[in-house]
């Protein structure tokens, strides 16, 4: 209990490589720990009585951050979007860069929580809750944008189809509108998936809570889960729907999203490999994001038992793998480019790589494609530092990607006379660095108040769960 | 206000019948007073003091009214202003009315029709009847009615004869020129360019002791010197370009920088028409790349100090190599020749010099060889010389006398003066417009003995360094403002025609010296009556020629004898050719926006690019390219420029086609006082300036000062890499067609065969445009790229003036553009122009992207914008080809004052911010033109409906119409095989098309060759780079080549 405790959190869990010895059905937790040391591992994350001091220095610079946001927004809306570096002919610039960005940043949570469910991937269950809160909130990250960088925010309503008595609607042919109702319904599902898993969980807390204020509130959150077995019979199905339904949309999203892109005329962007490429850029980035915030949040909030180095082995080989797609989807643009015999086109992939903006393609390539290689090695897979700094070069990289995209093919277009080169201003800057404020203050008070991993399914996975383990209830038990 | 009534009062009793010239005026009848007071009693009071906006509008407003309820009984309208045509019975408010008047520029005027809507002049156009313009106009004509509402203008009469600055109004000056009686004495007057024949009237009235000095920076007074010495008289010669076919500019830009540039431009693209025959072949040589320059088919880059020689060699040439007769006018030449013969100026040059020689002379008669103002007399004595022996003179053009015979030069006006001033002791002076304290040569010091001259009086539109030595400043009235007439280049007699009174109280030239002169009558009576004496017409036609904007008689005096000329021989031995290491030339320029630094507060004009080196806002030293790299410096870096003891920093652009050792400096730049647009803009360069070399100069030196600046250029925004160099000139000539014009007449659909073209299936349901189907043609080979269309299209549709900032940031307005590209050689390249606006595409990627259906398609096939339905997602702009979308980032509409709104087309929305614009097709006009004709119960006649930007066109290159009218001049163009669609592989269709440039490129130069194997490289060079440009013979034959499938 958390009076008992004395080390800081950091300190109570053991690192142990579970990594080997892969013959054997793989231990998942590991510390031989019980359904009891499980629960308690996770609740006392939230009911120790002060935080690690490392999350109060990260805490104050994301509301820092968050509050910079707010600032920028305002000079924004205050001004106009000319206190961005956007031009004709780059229209687009940071805005969309960060929201593409953001938005794929999102995949991986929806990735782990339903399609590795369907296909009965256990190792889901350490990293799922944190992957579908990073989802959520990277999702809130990017809804921001495509809002702000309209002209006239005070009637960007008009993009939704609400009916009006001028009987006017939306243009539905336009992807813009596509992006408002995929997004729309990521962020539904996605948030309904996070918190129905979440609600055995709550219970636990509720149950475990010492003060009136916290029963009160995970009580209400809760929704008066009892553990009863009809309860679990209809979660368990309700679950497997949900996941069901938010499959289609993992692929659908980024799809949609990159429809903006390659519905266009525009070289650099009118591109029928648009669609799987951003769906497999975004898991990579997303991954790379899961494993940029678990390594120190494990650490910090001693869950190394719960997120074990086989759970970095297998993001780590998922982000080499869908950075081999990354990078095959870069050496194909730049075939067909050739191909297709369409000079515009040939010279538009020409000029991202040696052009005014070949640094950023460069930068990209390097940390997309280049630097994830060292996960070749399983030395590299399994080593917390070599990880965590990889996943910081692939995050650099995959915002390189968007930029590359929108701006470099954007900034020399059909006609010669056009051309000009996008800067981005200090706005755009902080703007960037805000959403990354809003982000962690979200993120930060979500591992802070909330089951930050899925008690309930790990304990699914501890040999004791094993109907062969001689304990036949033990499962059942656990999840009470 | 109360002045204007006593006078209007005074004018309305002296006249018979009751006129007003304006509703400004008419507000001052006793009547209106009375109703005034009667009907808006509160109003009234106000309505007699200054006139401010706010005022002013109220005033217009009751008047209006009054007009319409008070007068009806009365014969109305009863204006000396007889209105051009669209004449309402009874005025109904909303209504444009259009006058003609005249503007003068560089002392010559152009015809022009102006449109006043409510009582305030809100846009200029040509006068088709004038044959000045033709219905064509500039640019500067175009940004003229926005100098009315420039809110820097000087507002009161400063009174500093008493020491201190006070502001007086305009009795107090009346009273202190009567009561002192100062131009009575020894006096004189320095007098803007003006060939006003009132002007020179009223110069006889003030007496015969009176100096009269005309002045500006820039005068073409070369040539007259030069006309002087070889006719006897003061002449000027009048090309006439239509009949020509061969053309030699020897630094002279005919078709911008010329008081004749409309009407020139005019008759060039007439004789380019291909209907007739080949395009006349354009020769040119000169240092700084002009517009006429770019539109040359060849071009040689030299030295201004250079090109004397050059008409010398082309003189040897024709004279002594091919052993063309002299006439015996020019006697002893041949020995003068003899050292030309073989002068050096570079291979390439004098090839050219060969071939214009033998286009001489085998179009005899034909040829026009033009020399410019910035050449010393003895070069312009060459070419009178070479246009008599070649026997243009009669047929390709004639002399006409200069209006004003008797007036030193402009380049020895201010030394006269001055020496005036020192020994004379003149103790009053008479500065009409100008700024010569700033814009004399500065080592002429006419500052120091200005201070001298006790009582000055200054008659300018903005305070400048001039005013600041007068004793009494005048507020100027513009010409959309005030009485008076001027003559035209080609010799027409035009009458200068106010709108409204003028909004400051302001004078005329013509008030002026009337008041000077004691002539008591009203301008306009002394205009009439100028008009009368010089015509013997009657009061019918001179309302007849209020109302055309020009009469037959009176013109200037034109002769066209052959014969009876002398050539001097001793001031052709001056043409010497310039020892080569005397440092960099320095060529003073005119700019081509904002000229001597006159229109420098004009934000229209700021902003419009200059044709030929796209920048705004700013000058810069332009140098050629080999003079960058030996200096070492590059676009954008600040050079200290050196003449001597004087220096001047500005940023350096480096510039294709600029001579090697000469640098183009543009003046007007660097005002400082003059208002809140101009100053701080650029660099002054007349300090450079001195009596030695008021055109060009040698010596001249140019060093790094380490500071960069940025150049607000619309094009070109960044230097360029050799990869997007060498796309860009792949792509030139599948943008913008051309060929020889032996290629075309043995392959006249060549233009369709450039660029590989999809099938054209379409996954949306194709409409059918069965009502009117709007098209436009831009031919190319029209186009002389002077940027007209630019301005009036910021004229008509309300385009914001963002700034230098903005356009730094790749954010400017304007709906269309004039893109200007180079291929070939950077030392001498081939220049080409193209207008580009909304090309309307039928198929419209723009419309099929926007969320929120903002940008949506009419049944007539417009691409429409409903600003109030935009959101600004800007992803139009994104998916919009040709980039001509245009985003309103902050709201430009902001920081307007009162007095500038007035400028505003009222048929036009104003954009707010987060907006996207672009161009409508001037789809108001369509609607006005529309309604018309339906009240009138008829349909529409193709050319009833015109853009602005063909409006103005000098060249009329652009063409509008409805395409579903065969008849159509729009339609017919669209049928004719040089028309072509840009980016048609997009599948856009659009509604715009462009016909491609016919050159007529000489036999052995190499621009010739360049052309034929350009278009041999069509065959198989474009192998390996796909389809891009496709084989011209292998789909010759294919005349459905557009809707095959490849």
């Amino acid at each position: 209990m958390a009076k008992t405790i004395t080390k800081p959190l950091s300190q109570l869990s053991t690192e142990l490589d579970n990594t080997r010895d892969q013959i054997k059905q793989p231990t998942l937790v590991t510390g031989g720990k019980t359904f009891a040391n499980v629960t308690e591992i996770v609740a006392r994350v939230a009911e120790y009585p002060t935080a690690p001091r490392a999350w109060y220095i990260a805490f104050g610079g994301a509301v820092m951050l968050f509050g910079l946001l707010f600032a920028m927004l305002a000079y924004l809306i205050s001004t106009g979007v000319g206190v961005w570096g956007v031009n004709t002919p780059v229209a687009w610039g940071f805005a969309i860069v960060n929201f593409v960005f953001w938005i794929g940043i999102g995949h991986a949570g929806t990735l782990i929580s339903a399609i590795l469910y369907l296909f009965r991937q256990k190792w889901r269950t350490g990293i799922n809750r944190f992957a579908e809160a990073m989802t959520i909130f990277a999702v809130f990250a990017a809804g921001i944008f495509p809002l702000v960088h309209v002209g006239r925010i005070w009637v960007v309503y008009w993009i939704f189809p609400i009916p009006n008595q001028q009987q006017l609607w939306p243009q539905f042919r336009s992807p813009l509108l596509w992006d408002v109702f995929a997004i729309t319904t990521y962020l539904l599902t996605s948030l309904l998936f996070w918190y129905m898993g979440m609600v055995p969980d709550l219970a636990t807390f509720r149950d475990r809570a010492k003060t009136r204020l916290r029963k009160v509130m995970y009580g209400l959150f809760a929704l008066g889960w009892r553990g009863s077995n009809r309860q679990w019979i209809h979660y368990e199905k309700a679950y497997l729907l949900l996941a069901a339904l938010a499959t289609p949309l993992v692929l659908s999203v980024h799809s949609v999203v990159s429809f903006d892109f390659a519905t266009s005329q525009l070289p650099g962007w009118h591109t029928t490999i648009f669609p799987p490429y951003f769906v497999a850029g975004a898991i990579f980035g997303g991954f790379a994001m899961v494993v940029f915030l678990a390594v120190p949040a494990r650490q910090l909030f001693g869950l190394r038992n719960l997120i074990t180095l086989q759970h970095f082995e297998h993001m780590n080989k998922i982000i080499l793998a869908t950075g081999m797609i990354v990078g095959y989807a870069y050496a194909m643009e730049f075939f067909i480019a050739w191909y297709s015999g369409n000079p515009l086109e040939t010279f538009t992939f020409f000029n991202r790589a040696t052009g005014p903006y070949a640094w950023a393609y460069w930068i990209m390539v390097t940390c997309n494609v280049i630097i994830p290689q060292v996960f070749w090695f399983k030395k590299a897979r399994t080593n917390l530092w070599i990880m965590w700094i990889v996943s910081i070069f692939v995050n650099i990289g995959m915002w390189f990607e968007r930029f590359v995209i929108v701006v470099s093919s954007l900034s020399r277009d059909f006609l010669p006379s056009s051309w000009d080169y996008y800067v981005p201003t200090w706005v755009d800057l902080c703007t960037l660095a805000g959403s990354f404020g809003l982000f962690f203050f979200f993120f930060l008070l979500f591992c802070r108040y909330l089951p930050i991993v899925a008690i309930a399914e790990v304990k699914a996975i501890l040999p004791e769960a094993h109907p062969g383990h001689g304990g036949g209830n033990a499962a059942a038990e656990a999840k009470a | 206000m109360k002045n204007s009534s006593v006078i209007s009062r005074k004018q309305l009793k002296g006249s018979g019948r009751t006129y007003w010239r304006s509703l400004n005026e008419f507000a001052g009848t006793a009547e209106y007073e009375e109703m005034m007071k009667r009907e808006f009693s509160a109003v009234a009071t106000e309505a007699i003091n200054d006139t401010t906006r706010r005022d002013f509008l109220r005033v217009m407003g009751a008047s209006l009214a009054l007009a319409g309820v008070g007068l009806t009984g009365c014969s109305w309208p009863r204006e000396k202003i007889a209105p051009f045509a669209n004449r309402p019975e009874g005025l109904s408010p909303g209504t444009p009315v259009q006058f003609a008047t005249t503007m003068e520029l560089h002392g010559y005027g152009t015809g022009l029709l102006a449109t006043s809507y409510d009582g305030r002049p809100i846009k200029i156009d040509g006068n088709p009847k004038h044959p000045s313009s033709m219905g064509g106009a500039s640019m500067l004509h175009q940004a003229s009615v926005l100098n009315v509402y420039d809110i820097d203008r000087l507002k009161s009469y400063v009174d500093r004869s008493t020491g201190a600055d006070t502001e007086r109004d305009r009795n107090a000056f009346v009273n202190w020129v009567s009561n002192n009686r100062v131009f009575s004495g020894n006096f004189a007057v320095l007098c803007e360019a003006s060939s006003s024949p009132t002007l020179q009237a009223l110069r006889k009235r003030l007496g015969g002791r009176t100096k009269w000095f005309e002045y500006e920076p820039v005068s073409r007074d070369n040539e007259r010197e030069a006309m002087q010495l070889v006719y006897g008289r003061a002449c000027h010669p009048v090309f006439d370009l239509s009949s020509a076919r061969v053309i030699a500019s020897f630094d002279d830009d005919f078709l911008q920088n010329h008081p004749a540039s409309v009407r020139y431009s005019k008759d060039f693209a007439r004789a380019r028409n291909l209907d007739r025959n080949a395009p006349p072949r354009l020769y040119s040589f000169e240092s700084g790349l002009s517009v006429t320059g770019s539109n040359a088919d060849h071009r040689r880059p030299l030295r201004s100090a250079e090109v004397g020689p050059a008409l010398a060699a082309l003189a040897a040439e024709i004279f002594t190599n091919k052993r063309h007769a002299l006439p015996p006018q020019a006697g002893e030449l041949a020995n003068v020749l003899q050292g030309y013969a073989g002068v050096q100026l570079g291979e390439e040059v004098m090839g050219a010099i060969k071939l214009l020689a033998s286009d001489l002379i085998s179009l005899k008669g034909k040829g026009v060889v033009a020399v410019g103002p910035r050449q010393p007399a003895a070069v312009h004595i060459l070419a009178a010389l070479i246009n008599e022996a070649m026997q243009n003179v009669g047929h390709t053009l004639r002399y006409v006398e200069d209006p004003v015979q008797s007036r030193p030069s402009h380049s020895s006006a201010i030394s006269l003066l001055a020496s005036e001033i020192e020994n004379n002791g003149l103790t009053s002076l008479l500065i009409i417009g100008g700024n010569p304290v700033a814009n004399a040569p500065a080592d002429a010091g006419l500052l120091e003995s200005l201070k001298k001259v006790e009582n000055i009086v200054h008659l300018t539109s903005h305070a400048n360094a001039t005013s600041a030595v007068a004793s009494w400043v005048v507020p100027r009235a513009e010409y959309l403002e005030s009485w008076g007439d001027a003559y035209s280049w080609e010799g027409n007699y035009s009458i200068v025609q106010p709108l409204i009174e003028p909004l400051y109280n302001g004078m005329s030239p013509v008030d002026l010296l009337a008041l000077c002169a004691g002539d008591e009558r009203s301008s306009h009576d002394i205009v009439m009556d100028t008009f009368s004496t010089l015509s013997n017409g009657d009061e019918k036609s001179w309302r007849r020629a209020l109302h055309d904007g020009t009469a037959a008689s009176p013109s200037l005096l034109s002769h066209a004898d052959t014969g009876s000329y002398t050539i001097g021989i001793s001031i052709l031995n001056t043409l010497a050719t310039t020892p080569q290491d005397q440092g960099l030339e320095l060529v003073f320029c005119q700019d081509n926006c904002i000229l001597d630094g006159r229109f420098a507060n004009n934000g229209w004009l700021q902003e419009a690019p200059d044709p030929v080196t796209k920048l705004t806002w700013d000058n810069a030293a332009v140098v050629s390219f080999a003079d960058a790299k030996a200096a070492g410096v590059q676009d954008g870096d600040v050079v200290r420029v050196t003449l001597g003891s004087v220096s001047t920093e500005l940023p350096v652009l480096v510039l294709p086609g600029q001579a090697m050792g000469s640098i183009s400096l543009a003046m007007g730049y660097g005002q400082s006082g003059m208002g809140r647009i101009a100053d701080g803009v650029g660099s002054d360069i007349f300090p450079l300036i001195g009596k030695d070399g008021l055109n060009f100069v040698a010596g001249g030196r140019l060093e790094k000062t380490g500071r960069r600046m940025d150049l607000a250029s619309v094009q070109d925004h960044h230097a360029i890499d050799e990869l997007g160099a060498n796309e860009r000139e792949r792509r030139i000539p599948t943008l913008i067609r051309e060929a020889d014009y032996r290629y075309f007449a043995a392959n006249p659909d060549f233009a369709q065969h450039v660029v590989h073209q999809p099938a054209d299936t379409q996954l949306f349901v194709t409409p059918q445009f069965k009502g009117h189907k709007w098209g436009m043609s831009i031919d190319l080979n029209a186009c002389t790229g002077c940027g007209a269309c630019l301005v009036a299209c910021v004229a008509e549709n309300n385009i914001p003036v963002v700034g230098k900032q903005r356009v730094l940031e790749g954010r400017e307005l304007h709906w269309i553009r004039v893109d200007r590209y180079f291929s070939g050689d950077v030392a001498s390249p081939h220049s080409v122009h193209m207008p580009v606006a909304c090309q309307q595409c039928e198929n419209a990627p723009c419309e099929q992207v926007c969320p929120v259906a903002a940008t949506v398609h009419s049944d007539e096939g417009l691409n429409d914008m409903v600003y109030n339905r935009c959101v600004g997602t800007r992803y139009c702009s994104n998916n919009c080809p040709y980039k001509v979308r245009r985003f309103n980032y902050f709201n430009y509409q902001k920081n307007i004052s009162d007095t500038e709104r007035l400028v505003k087309n009222p048929e036009v929305t104003v954009r707010s911010r987060g907006v996207m614009e672009k161009c409508t097709y001037c789809v108001q006009r369509i609607q006005n033109a529309k309604i018309k004709a339906k009240v009138s119960g008829r349909t529409l006649v193709d050319g009833e409906i015109r853009t602005a930007c063909q409006q103005t066109c000098p060249s009329d290159a652009i063409v509008f119409g409805d395409l579903n009218m065969p008849e159509a001049e729009v339609s017919k163009r669209h049928a004719d095989s040089r028309s072509y669609e840009i980016l048609a592989e997009l599948s856009n269709r659009t509604r715009t098309r462009y016909m491609a440039r016919v050159r007529n490129l000489a036999d052995g130069s190499p621009e010739l060759a360049a052309d034929m194997a350009m278009h041999a490289a069509h065959g198989g060079g474009h192998a390996d780079s796909g389809h891009g440009v496709e084989d011209a013979a292998t789909h010759g034959e294919d005349a459905t080549h557009n809707e095959a499938e490849h």
